[in-house]
């Protein structure tokens, strides 16, 4: 029988040129950003979305990749970040010219070597023992920061001048979009390694290990390298991340790599999806955006962020990316026409329990930690009162109606579906 | 005679129970050996003890006159001894053709590379195509191995132990939870796979066992209590008494 449809060494032009196509539009995207959101501090949040996205990419290696759970993979983002912030003050106090854009590789080795010898004692086993090890050996570190105020920095951390190093590549690096060039070249460089990397035979042994480590071993492989090997590049990459979230601030504090960034980066990457290679740095730009921008706008912006990962952890375990990946292909199954109007009630049902919802959570925050502001509060443009029992009311209505109507609705979706497979087959 | 494979006093004990209870076996190069006995004789354990997945607690286990005793399994695949599970042990999200790609990497010397891709490694598709052809599992080569039929795992569980490279292979009950058809398919499919190979394996299917072995033993309570042609074990008493007279009746 041929086997003609197998990987052939030599891949048609035609595969490769779909195969670039991704890369070609996140290029062309990466260049129009900066153009469209042209002020300093939207450049500021590209940039803070950029250093969490590659952090992101690089913890799938462990969640997506290899199936470990690391609590503690903020470590090495902290870890390269101050490694990249005592490169540039030694190299400016010596007087030593070195381009900034390269700082990150330097933030990027020491995080490798840190995260060979962090792998080798957090590798032996998967599972429970890993995510202990990496949440033991994170503690142990950040409580180790505290000791060495000269290297971490005590309370307000370690600040530098990006500009000490001198110009170089034509930039002074003054400007916040001259980070973004920076940041942006760095996305490309790692997400294009850590996509190579994923097809490698290493690459592969780490989809075995998630899959099967037992297995592995009687194929003549040490599930044990394996999972360190994976554990020293994700720590590179973090590493890489560190120093650029260094570069864009200009300060490194001993918070950077604490629990909450090791968890932060968790959240980013399930609720973005790990099954999809490109899914962690969708849910560092929800996450990150929910952070910047709804933190403005509610007192209750961890609530939702709690929502959302219960949402998508009962709702679509393949994460955002899943939940995109559904709906392209009922775009191309060709029967949008005939599901759009129950689509539609279930989106309209959604939209109305998520209002309830905020109403509700809103009311509450005001009645609870904010009384002090008073009963009167503007909710999605309602002029609302914690006082008023309408107020109430309608958050409970709201809220309850929607989640009730969306059971039936998902019940004819279903039967609907069934009876649209049926007739194709037929 | 060389031997591929000698026992020399086996033992396994777990606490102070013990499993393995000093066994003696050689496997001739090039033979097809069956290992048949009752229910909680050992066979299972005294597979672990040889692949390395447990080690045993005292003995030699000579592989090619190589001590390989306690030595783990990745160490005794290398060395050219690879073995089958009784409970299907294959990577489920991955597709079967990357699932055969891990168990050919190793003895390819790609190991753990990560200076080419896979898909475009030439000797890695050519010996992926040969055993999806031998496997009968062409077609199925970009399906998830989750989504195979109970044969078709069972013959991909065959095929990542002779994918590894090894010439020595155990086979744990290959054939178990098969129908008489099923059964007969993968017995063609193991003939063919494991030419030239020297073979020990577990098996219940007494038809199979006398269709293909070059000699049995026989493991009664953790011990060898006979070992020879498919006539001689027929002929043999103990083995009557321990064990055959009543399985042949349910086979029948």
């Amino acid at each position: 029988m041929s086997v003609s449809t197998l990987d052939t060494p030599a891949p048609s032009a035609n595969t490769r040129l779909t195969a670039a196509l991704p890369w070609v539009a996140i290029t062309a995207t990466l260049i129009v950003l900066p153009l469209l959101f042209s002020s300093n501090s939207m450049i500021s949040t590209l940039n803070y979305l950029g250093t969490m996205a590659i952090f992101a990419l690089s913890y799938n290696v462990l969640l997506g990749q290899t199936g470990l759970l690391s609590l503690g993979h903020g470590t090495f983002f902290g870890l390269g970040g101050f490694i990249a912030t005592h490169a540039i003050l030694h190299m400016a106090d010596a007087g030593v010219s070195f381009p900034l854009p390269l700082i990150p590789a330097i933030g990027g080795f020491g995080a490798l070597i840190l995260g060979f010898f962090g792998g080798w004692l957090a590798s032996g086993r998967g599972g429970m023992p890993f995510a202990m090890i990496t949440l033991g050996l994170a503690e142990l570190v950040y409580a180790a920061a505290a000791l060495f105020p000269s290297i971490y920095g005590s309370e307000e951390g370690v600040s530098f001048d990006r500009m000490d190093l001198g110009a170089s590549f034509g930039m002074d690096y003054g400007p916040t979009v001259d980070i973004y060039v920076i940041i942006a070249v760095w996305f490309l460089i790692c997400a294009g390694v850590l996509y190579y990397f994923s097809k490698t035979p290493l690459g592969l042994l780490t989809n075995a290990v998630r899959d099967n480590a037992e297995r592995i071993e009687f194929l003549g492989f040490s599930a044990r390298r394996v999972r360190m090997l994976a554990y020293a590049i994700a720590a590179a990459v973090a590493g890489v991340a560190g120093s650029l979230a260094a570069l864009n601030f200009e300060i490194m504090t001993v918070n950077e790599m604490g629990a909450t960034t090791c968890m932060l980066v968790l959240l980013m990457t399930y609720i973005g999806g790990t099954k999809h290679f490109f899914g962690p740095v969708l849910g560092a730009i929800v996450i990150g955006l929910m952070k910047i921008w709804l933190s403005d706008i509610s007192p209750a912006w961890m609530m939702y962020f709690g929502l959302l990962f219960i949402f998508v952890v009962m709702v679509q375990p393949a994460g955002l990316a899943g939940i995109l990946m559904d709906g392209i292909a009922l775009l191309r199954s060709g029967s949008v026409g005939a599901q759009a109007p129950l689509l539609g009630l279930i989106g309209l049902a959604g939209a109305f329990a998520l209002t309830g919802t905020i109403i509700l959570i809103e009311l509450a925050y005001r009645a609870g930690l904010d009384a002090t502001l008073g009963p009167q509060i503007t909710v999605l443009g309602l002029p609302l009162s914690t006082a008023s029992v309408l107020s109430w009311g309608l958050g409970l209505i709201c809220a309850g109606g929607g989640v009730i109507a969306m059971r039936p609705l998902f019940d004819r979706l279903a039967t609907l579906r069934h009876s649209l497979s049926k007739g194709e087959t037929a | 005679m060389t031997h591929a494979l000698e026992l020399r006093n086996l033992k396994k004990s777990f606490g102070s129970v013990e499993i393995i209870r000093g066994v003696n076996l050689d496997l001739r190069q090039g033979e097809r050996h069956a290992l048949i006995g009752p229910n909680g004789a050992g066979k299972s354990t005294l597979f672990h003890l040889i692949s390395g997945r447990i080690a045993p607690t005292s003995g030699e286990i000579l592989f090619q006159s190589q001590n390989i005793a306690g030595k783990p399994p990745a160490e005794i695949v290398r060395a050219g001894l690879s073995r089958s599970f009784q409970i299907t042990n294959i990577f489920p999200q991955m597709s079967v053709l990357d699932n055969l790609r891990c168990a050919v990497l190793w003895k390819l010397g790609h190991r753990y590379s990560i200076f080419r891709q896979t898909p475009t490694l030439p000797d890695v598709a050519i010996e992926c195509e040969r055993l999806l052809d031998q496997l009968g599992l062409t077609r199925r080569a970009h399906d998830t191995a989750d989504s195979l039929t109970y044969p078709e795992q069972r013959a991909l569980e065959l095929g990542l132990a002779v994918a590894s490279g090894a010439n020595t292979l155990l086979l744990d009950e290959p054939m178990a939870g098969m129908n008489h058809s099923e059964t007969e398919a993968a017995l063609q499919l193991i003939m063919k796979v494991t030419e030239g190979k020297t073979l020990l394996m577990v098996e219940h299917d007494m038809g199979v066992i006398f269709e293909m072995a070059d000699r049995i033993s026989v493991l009664v309570y953790g011990q060898i209590i006979a070992t020879g042609t498919p006539q001689e074990i027929r002929a043999n008493r103990a083995v009557q008494e321990a064990y055959l007279g009543t399985s042949e009746e349910d086979a029948a």
